[in-house]
């Protein structure tokens, strides 16, 4: 939850006709920036913000023809100041074959790019337009802010972890190995992990939100590992056509998110073992 | 031929994988994500980016478009559809998939790891989603394999892409975002054309090569 000064700060950004309740919020959109801040921007984006200006953010319903018991949602926001466009679902669907249903309690960024085809005629979109200044300011106060998983969360982590480690797609480990999971978004069901011991990142993702059961149906199916001993080039030019990779810049920012920001687990494949006091941060 | 790993389970619905049709059903389930999974939306566009990247290989293997080369598309000359989704190794065109020491087809362990939860959940309760579109995998590789067949290619026309004069069909896929691009002469089909399926972007081709 927002801090409450920063909500009346942020609340204080909006200058223009307010979002539809039934739409998207101001602490949804601080959370969309905030999380762009954290994965995504760099300096050569936010040097493009005029601070004296209005910072608008353009977004529309964009839900696709779905499964007929299929409630979800899409939008699309648009952002010209930073030239990104951010794609958003809520899931609300059910999969029978599990018995669960996977929802999200708000709209979840599921692609974020930057863009240098900008769409021309805006007249489709709703339009809020907020202080540049005030959100730059807000972006910087929050810029260390984290979130970490609760326990339960970290002990799904943890079990969910030590199967990794010991599986077939992993190399021979022996000891106690030492991971850093990174700090959650609000506004992404994607999970980073640093695996130390290998040199591997690892993401956990779905469609559903991650602190609900269902995420756990789907850990193995929505893992994806990168050995950034092999795993790492400049540029996708280098290795045209293939999803192998994943770019230093990008890798950079996961570790960063990782190692710096993250919180530092210690596991013993086969075992489960109690963080010695002080491993884990509040 | 003898392929690098053993069949799936009996309530597997893909063709066995050290067949052609299974190898290449494999692949198809690889690339796309069922319900629950990140980049899903429909059975419907899980079903189509299927289609579409069975076109992909097939266009890389037999419809190759003047003055291009094949070896400039799919990165290898090759008659057989197994050589062109094994190209490159683990971390090739096809990521995942790749000849092992032995010269066979083989996977990674995540590919058949993510396929035999799939095959599982499939099997729980009546069939549903999962089980269709394994199954519509199986049939479109099956069919492909043994029959030639090729499905509807919502590519084929496209005409311009990039604001730039294009061949048509797809020739090559990659994550859908805006930084995976594999450059030199692939254009991204757009969102209009269908360019985006089941988390995948699709590229077509300039229709003069720079």
């Amino acid at each position: 939850m927002i801090a409450r000064s920063l909500l009346l700060g942020f609340t204080a950004l909006v200058l223009a006709t307010p979002v539809r309740a039934e739409t998207l919020g101001f602490d949804y959109l601080a959370l969309v920036m905030q999380h762009l801040y954290r994965w995504h921007l760099d300096e050569t984006v936010l040097i493009q913000v005029d601070p004296t200006g209005t910072l608008t953010i353009h977004h529309r319903d964009t839900t696709p023809e779905l499964d007929d018991t299929d409630r979800s949602s899409y939008r699309e926001l648009l952002i010209p100041s930073i030239r990104y466009r951010v794609l958003l679902k809520k899931a609300d669907y059910d999969v029978p074959e599990l018995g669960i249903t996977i929802t999200n309690k708000e709209y979840r960024i599921i692609k974020a790019e930057r863009v240098d085809d900008w769409l021309g005629d805006l007249s489709g979109f709703e339009q809020v337009d907020l202080d540049a200044k005030a959100m730059m300011d807000y972006l910087f106060s929050v810029r260390n802010q984290r979130t970490y998983p609760d326990e339960a969360l970290i002990e799904r982590m943890r079990r969910a972890l030590r199967e990794h480690l010991t599986g077939p797609s992993s190399p021979p480990v022996q000891g106690p190995q030492t991971v850093y999971i990174a700090p959650l978004s609000r506004v992404s069901n994607n999970l980073w992990v640093y695996w130390e011991n290998a040199g591997r990142l690892i993401r956990y993702s779905s469609d559903t939100d991650l602190d609900t059961e269902a995420f756990w149906a789907y850990e193995k199916l929505g893992v994806r590992v990168y050995d950034l001993s092999t795993d790492v080039v400049i540029s996708f030019a280098e290795a045209a056509g293939s999803n192998a990779f994943v770019t230093r810049d990008w890798a950079a920012r996961a570790l960063f998110n990782c190692v710096v920001f993250g919180q530092r687990l210690i596991i013993t494949p086969g075992e489960p073992v109690a963080v010695p006091a002080g491993e884990t941060t509040p | 031929m003898l392929l690098a790993f053993t069949a799936s389970t009996a309530l597997a619905r893909l063709p066995d994988p050290t067949t052609p049709a299974g190898y290449v059903a494999h692949l198809l389930v690889n690339e796309v994500p069922f319900p629950g999974e990140r980049g899903y939306r429909s059975e419907q566009d899980t079903a189509a980016a299927m289609e579409q990247l069975l076109h992909v290989l097939d266009r890389r293997l037999e419809r190759i478009p003047t003055p291009y080369t094949q070896q400039q598309i799919a990165a290898t000359r090759a008659n057989d559809i197994l050589d062109i989704i094994t190209v490159g190794g683990e971390k090739g065109q096809f990521d995942g998939f790749y000849r092992d020491a032995q010269g066979r087809p083989a996977m990674v362990p995540r590919v058949t790891e993510r396929i035999d939860n799939l095959n599982r959940i499939a099997s729980q309760g009546k069939p549903g989603t999962f089980a269709r579109l394994l199954t519509h995998a199986g049939d479109l590789a099956t069919a492909y394999l043994a029959e030639q067949q090729r499905p509807s290619d919502r590519h084929a026309a496209v005409s311009k892409a990039e604001r730039q004069p294009a061949t048509g069909g797809g020739y090559s896929w990659m994550t859908d975002e805006v930084r995976y691009h594999p450059g030199g002469n692939f254009l991204r089909i757009e969102d209009t054309d269908a360019g985006s399926l089941g988390g995948n972007r699709f590229f077509t081709l300039r229709k003069a090569p720079r």
